[in-house]
């Protein structure tokens, strides 16, 4: 009835669309990290794109098919191999039977991988969604991330995504973000800033050169989604799905829904600037790269 | 009154109030948006000094349009006109000692005070909720007697434990979660803030208000809390 982890695992979640309610109370948003790479697992598959999708950050874990699966595999390259060592690349569909142990092994290209199944993952919905951040497990204690229940596919397909919109194994020197918040109280004419080693759901630690705030003292202030936070002239957070919903530290603007798949299939180490989109350009850049996987 | 109104991600608007802000003009604008039909199925997350407003991925945005309508209802607002009513009051049980709040002999140190006194410095002030975030029902109450405005800690604590009430600046709260956290705590409260599955027991709200009620140690135990 199942995909079962051999053992339970902090990167790995169900994700949907995140929720649409509940953060005016403290709650975080959820939803994928790499929403591309989440929409092609489901576009791939036929599914609707608010269908659940399984998210595996940095691999490193078995699991076990107990059904026959139409899955999907798309994001990173977290080296998935069945236990007979056929090796599953990502951006394309397969047919699995059951009793298939997929083991993961780590990350050779990218960071956050997702697994779509034709159908979708089932789980109860709380705040109108499957996502429910790790520090938010205590107040859903039904929550099981360790088995995600599926109907068995009987039908098998073969969808890959097209190479041009592939875009996990290029090499991004420039990341869009749109500025605002605090972005003209930042002294600042380059920006250089690098992937540091830290990362889970709730956000991307970048080491920072070049920045300097010129700005007062804060009040805390609602938190969009992939905001830049600027915790000091060397440190920036960009605050991802699981963050909290209200923060005073100055932020330089918000990364673009595309500058934040790009950014968190980053290798630590890797340098890069921020380059400044309108917001037509923002929303452009949605539809165009996002929303068409209807 | 100056209002800025600006786009910050492809799907959510900032609305920040410039100058003279007072919570009830924050309030009274997030009332008449939260009361608007067109806002009905967004996400409205109001603090301090300002309001976000996001449209989750439905096919009838444009920013466009988000913008006009935002701009309509900033551009008509006049917060002195508002009559808000008597703000709701919550009260809620609290056990003011050492073995919950272990900061409590710093600050009465700090200020030359009894923890009596320091207790009843806390708890005879009525508290306006100003926002909520940080974690699910966590409420940022303001503002404290001048005797608890400390700094955040330096040192983060790892494991602050749920129903803890502590005091950072001119603000205090209590903790929903068990969270790291680094406010002083100076007592605990018996009652879970949040029901299984999300509900939360107080209908904290922004503009709403709070009152801690002392209890005693045996009656924080008859309530369910736990001391360690």
């Amino acid at each position: 009835m199942s995909l079962i982890l051999s053992s339970s695992h902090p990167g790995i979640s169900l994700q949907d669309l995140g929720r649409k309610k509940g953060r005016e109370l403290g709650y975080s948003k959820g939803g994928p990290l790499d929403e591309l790479s989440y929409r092609w697992a489901n576009y791939l598959l036929g599914n609707p794109s608010t269908t659940p999708v399984l998210e595996i950050i940095l691999g490193g874990v078995e699991m076990e098919l107990t059904l026959d699966a139409h899955l999907s595999l798309t994001g990173a390259d977290l080296a998935i191999e069945t236990s007979k060592g056929v090796p599953l690349t990502p951006g394309k569909t397969w047919f699995l039977p059951k009793g298939t142990i997929l083991i993961s092994k780590g990350p050779r290209v990218g960071q956050v991988a997702y697994i779509g199944i034709e159908g979708g993952f089932k789980r109860q919905t709380y705040l109108q969604s499957v996502s429910v951040p790790k520090r938010e497990r205590s107040i859903f204690p039904r929550v099981n991330e360790s088995l995600f229940e599926y109907t068995e596919s009987t039908r098998s397909g073969s969808k890959m995504i097209p190479d041009e919109f592939r875009f996990v194994e290029r090499q991004f020197d420039r990341v869009p973000y749109f500025p605002g918040y605090q972005n003209n109280d930042f002294a600042s004419e380059r920006i250089e800033l690098s992937k540091e080693e830290r990362f889970d759901r709730m956000g991307a630690y970048l080491s920072a050169k070049g920045l300097h705030y010129k700005g007062e003292g804060l009040s805390s202030e609602p938190i969009a989604i992939g905001s830049l936070q600027v915790v000091n002239p060397k440190k920036v957070i960009a605050l991802l799905n699981d963050c909290q919903t209200v923060g005073g530290y100055p932020k330089l603007g918000v990364l673009s829904a595309f500058g934040k798949s790009v950014l968190v299939q980053m290798k630590p180490g890797k340098k890069f600037r921020l380059e400044a989109i309108s917001p037509k350009e923002a929303f452009d850049n949605y539809w165009s790269n996002l929303a068409f996987l209807t | 009154m100056k209002i800025e109104v600006s786009q910050i991600s492809e799907f959510s608007f900032l609305i920040k109030f410039k100058k003279n802000v007072t919570l009830k003009s924050v309030t009274s604008l997030w009332k008449k948006i939260t009361s608007d039909p067109f806002f009905s199925n967004r996400i409205i997350i109001p603090s301090y000094d300002s309001i976000m407003i996001e449209s989750p991925f439905y096919s009838d945005y444009t920013p466009q349009k988000f913008e006009s309508k935002i701009l309509s209802i900033v551009n008509s607002f006049e917060p002195e006109t508002i009559d808000e009513g008597t703000p709701l009051l919550i009260e809620i049980p609290v056990y003011y000692a050492e073995e919950v709040g272990s900061d409590l002999p710093l600050i009465a140190n700090a200020r030359k005070k009894t923890i009596d006194e320091v207790i009843k410095a806390h708890s005879e002030k009525i508290y306006d909720i100003y926002c909520l975030g940080f974690l699910p029902g966590f409420a940022y109450l303001g503002k404290t007697d001048p005797l608890f405005h400390f700094p955040r800690k330096e040192k983060v604590e790892s494991d602050v434990i749920a129903g803890t009430l502590a005091v950072a600046e001119d603000q205090t709260a209590i903790y929903s979660l068990n969270s790291p956290g680094g406010w002083h705590q100076i007592g605990r409260t018996p009652i879970e803030l949040l029901e299984k599955d999300g509900e939360l027991i107080y209908p904290f709200s922004i503009g709403s208000q709070v009152k801690f009620n002392p209890i005693t140690r045996e009656e924080f135990i008859s309530l369910g809390g736990v001391l360690e």
